[in-house]
């Protein structure tokens, strides 16, 4: 068992693997939940496993750093194929980049200052209490959005937030060529920070990034998705530069994250070939949603460690079992229903289509 | 029903929709049911392509695949209702129509199609592209395959022991020596790794 206390950031991933050496096969299995949950959805796993890994008893700060690093090299590959596919607005990556690394750079600060005055379970708490605030309005948004279309087919995005935002546009607007929208320069820092700080603290800038580029500022999904993955490399290198410089990213975790997310990435990015677009935003926000709840349950634990509330062992152990079934569940059933989805489906349309791809000619 | 829709607007009795669709139908021992878009009141037009879908039906019923037609009005409301009627399906072929602004604003266009129908959606047009590539083409590099593999593997067992030693050097010092170093390794192992991996979705025959 680790001690709770341990601030040693180079030692305490040794701990841990030493003290239980699965935890490096849960960690492979984290990747690979993370990662095809990722193609999926295309956007990071990071929501899961950032928390996945704080369940396997790495510290908040830790965990993220070794995320943003991972996600780092992930958007790298990624934002190379949208980049070919021309959906990327370089000129708002750009824009977006000023903010975000001043964003990051203020949440690997305070992140800091949590693990250092506060210890694992202080860090643990910080990013815990970040996560489902941020998370819980997210998803519960996208939940709502998705069931919006789900009763009116054929919808897309509201656009409320659009108009919304439209009222509060100040001068100078800039025109982005790419996206064919014009956006106020401030509302375009404004996010471009909070994506950086988001990323720096919980490591899922995307999931603030892609939402404000399609419903506050019009830009379209596709080319929303490749802006964010071309931020990200560059949020994801700044981002792991400033963790590494303070000694917070183990490559033993990237490198096992990598292990199982890269194969994981290109079965999930299947399956958006062959599962409904809304399946898609539904499993996502259900997911979100289950990964806050599974937070939640960690809490006590953190606070209980730091004097703040007075609460068994036993419960506490209750608690951190149901947190980790719920996360880990969660996980596993949304990637095998992606698995089994994208085999089922594949499966149809090879029969179906079999003359078509194997044959030489047509009559 | 195991049915597959034809959306198409053709006269040819040979249109890449229509030949793909019988292929498939073959194999997948699957009707097709054919929504012809075209104004129904023009009456000299409705009987031409009335003929037409006649011809069509006794040639297919000759090769031993069932056949159905409609001639549904480009109107979104009609042609979602026809859809709807004849889905399930196993798959929906499009081939030579074009959604006109009307249909287009009623929600009716490839994508709300992908969205709203759960078979896979292929054009036929696409699908013809692909045929003529070479089969080469879709084919994994095992020499490339195997680079890459021997790189991770190089990585996951000879680099990831030393880590831990690693870290206490440089990768955790706090040292820009060690960030650097730390992005460095990353890149490369997201570039081996990334590129090891990409083709597993072809080993399971998932993509072609």
């Amino acid at each position: 068992m680790v001690d709770a206390h341990v601030i040693d950031s180079v030692k305490i991933v040794t701990q841990i693997f030493d003290a239980n050496p699965w935890y490096m096969l849960g960690m492979v299995l984290l990747g690979f939940i993370g990662g095809t949950i990722s193609g999926f959805i295309g956007s990071g796993g990071a929501f899961l496993m950032t928390p996945g890994m704080m369940n396997l008893g790495i510290p908040g700060v830790i965990a993220v750093s070794s995320n943003i690093a991972h996600k780092f090299g992930k958007a790298m590959m990624g934002s190379k194929k949208h980049g070919e596919l021309g959906n990327v607005d370089k000129k708002m990556g750009f824009y977006l980049l000023v903010t975000a690394a001043i964003g990051i750079n203020a949440a690997v600060y305070v992140n800091k200052f949590f693990f250092e005055k506060m210890g694992k379970d202080g860090s643990d708490l910080y990013v815990s209490a970040f996560f489902i605030i941020m998370l819980s309005i997210i998803g519960t948004f996208m939940l709502k959005d998705a069931l919006r279309s789900k009763r009116q087919p054929g919808t897309g995005p509201t656009d409320k937030l659009l108009k919304l935002s439209k009222k509060f546009q100040f001068k100078p607007m800039i025109h982005f060529k790419v996206a064919n929208v014009d956006i106020s320069l401030s509302a375009i820092l404004i996010v471009g920070f909070g994506i950086g700080y988001m990323a720096g603290t919980i490591g899922v800038g995307g999931f603030i990034g892609v939402p404000a580029m399609i419903y506050l500022f019009g830009v379209p999904t596709v080319i929303a998705a490749g802006t964010e993955l071309f931020l990200a490399m560059f949020t994801g290198a700044w981002g792991t530069f400033n963790y590494a410089l303070h000694g917070y990213v183990d490559l033993r975790l990237v490198l096992l994250l990598y292990l199982g997310s890269l194969p994981g990435l290109y079965f999930g990015a299947v399956a958006t070939k062959v599962v409904k677009e809304l399946y898609i935003r539904m499993v996502t926000a259900i997911l979100i949603l289950l990964c806050v709840i599974s937070r939640i349950l960690a809490v006590p634990g953190n606070c209980k460690n730091l004097n703040m509330i007075d609460i068994s062992k036993e419960n506490i152990a209750m608690l951190e079992t149901g947190s980790r079934i719920f996360l880990f569940g969660s996980g596993l059933v949304a990637t095998f229903l992606i698995i089994y989805w994208t085999f089922s489906a594949k499966a149809k349309e090879n029969k179906a289509a079999a003359a078509l791809r194997y044959s030489g000619s047509v009559e | 029903m195991r049915r597959i829709i034809v959306i198409d607007g053709s006269l040819d009795i040979d249109s890449p929709a229509l030949k793909y669709a019988k292929k498939a139908s073959k194999v997948s021992d699957t009707e097709i049911a054919w929504l012809f878009l075209a104004p129904t009141e023009e009456g000299t037009q409705s009987k031409k392509i009335e003929e037409h879908l006649n011809l069509v039906r006794q040639k297919l019923e000759h090769e031993g695949v069932g056949f159905s037609s409609y001639i549904v009005a480009p109107k979104p409301l009609e042609f979602m209702n026809k859809i709807n009627s004849l889905t399930p399906a196993n798959l929906v072929l499009i081939g030579d129509v074009t959604f006109s602004n009307e249909m287009k604003k009623g929600g009716v266009s490839i994508e709300s199609l992908k969205e709203k129908i759960s078979c896979p959606i292929a054009n036929a047009g696409t699908i013809e592209a692909a045929h003529a590539r070479k089969s080469s083409g879709k084919e994994i590099n095992w020499g490339k395959f195997l680079l890459y593999f021997t790189g991770s593997a190089a990585i996951y067992g000879l680099f990831f022991p030393k880590i831990a030693m690693l870290n206490e050097k440089l990768f955790m010092s706090r040292s820009v020596a060690g960030a650097l170093a730390i992005i460095g390794i990353i890149i490369v192992h997201a570039w081996v790794w990334g590129n090891t991996t990409h083709d597993l979705p072809k080993l399971f025959k998932l993509e072609k």
